[in-house]
């Protein structure tokens, strides 16, 4: 599934996988976006091995899953630069960043008010935005 | 020898279950495609094969889910169009 965008990127849904070339596999991210046009796999149109931004968003059953072993192999994907964890129970976006030392960054945004800046896209993404149909219960 | 890769087929039969269980559950929280598309979130493949391997080693997940909770933010529905909304 390959969504249009105002601007020159590719953002692919949950069918679409991105390959792992160092250990020839691949994964299914949630979502995934390449800066212009995504580079196809030898393994054919639904395996992609570029991605600039990864998008997971969080289950029970996936999490651990998610921050652990699943990042661990994003990491091996060189054009990766954001990597984001979206809870669904509270407004809470985690956000990994490669630098350019190799080192990742992480930095948590929690609260309605917050806006994550994608920096390798160039785009804004308030979290109000994001969770503004879900009604969170009062603690 | 034979009993070593019996045990190795048996964990990874089982592993592949336990995985395709929470896929299915996860599908249903998030309305992913994958789960329905019978494909798995990690897929290694085979060198001496052109069929691809698929099986997911998700030994080190946190487990099924515990949660009754039904899911808030629904990923299809209302996640993805404002991701790319903001694009």
């Amino acid at each position: 599934m390959r969504l249009q965008t105002n601007r020159n990127y590719s953002v692919f849904g949950a069918d679409s996988n991105l390959e792992i070339e160092v250990e020839d596999a691949s994964v299914m991210p949630d979502v995934h976006v390449s800066c212009g046009e995504p580079e196809i796999s030898k393994r054919g149109t639904g395996f992609h091995t570029n991605a600039t931004v990864v998008v997971e968003v969080l289950s029970p059953s996936s999490v651990g899953y998610d921050r652990g072993d699943k990042f661990h192999r994003y990491m091996l994907v060189p054009s990766l630069m954001e990597y984001l964890l979206v809870d669904q129970y509270e407004p809470r976006v985690d956000v990994l960043c490669r630098q350019e030392t190799g080192f990742w960054s992480f930095q948590t945004y929690f609260g309605l008010d917050q806006v994550i800046h994608l920096s390798s896209l160039g785009v804004d993404l308030p979290l109000a935005a994001i969770y503004a149909k879900v009604k969170f219960e009062a603690k | 020898m034979l009993t070593l890769n019996f045990k190795f087929a048996q964990q990874r039969m089982t592993a592949l279950k336990v995985a395709l269980n929470q896929k299915t559950d996860e599908s249903h929280a998030f309305g992913s495609n994958a789960a329905t598309n019978g494909q798995a979130d990690y897929t290694i493949f085979s060198p001496n094969s052109p069929q691809k391997v698929e099986f997911v080693n998700k030994s080190q997940l946190s487990g099924p889910s515990t949660s009754h909770e039904p899911p808030k933010l629904n990923f299809s529905t209302e996640f993805l169009p404002t991701f790319v909304a903001h694009l």
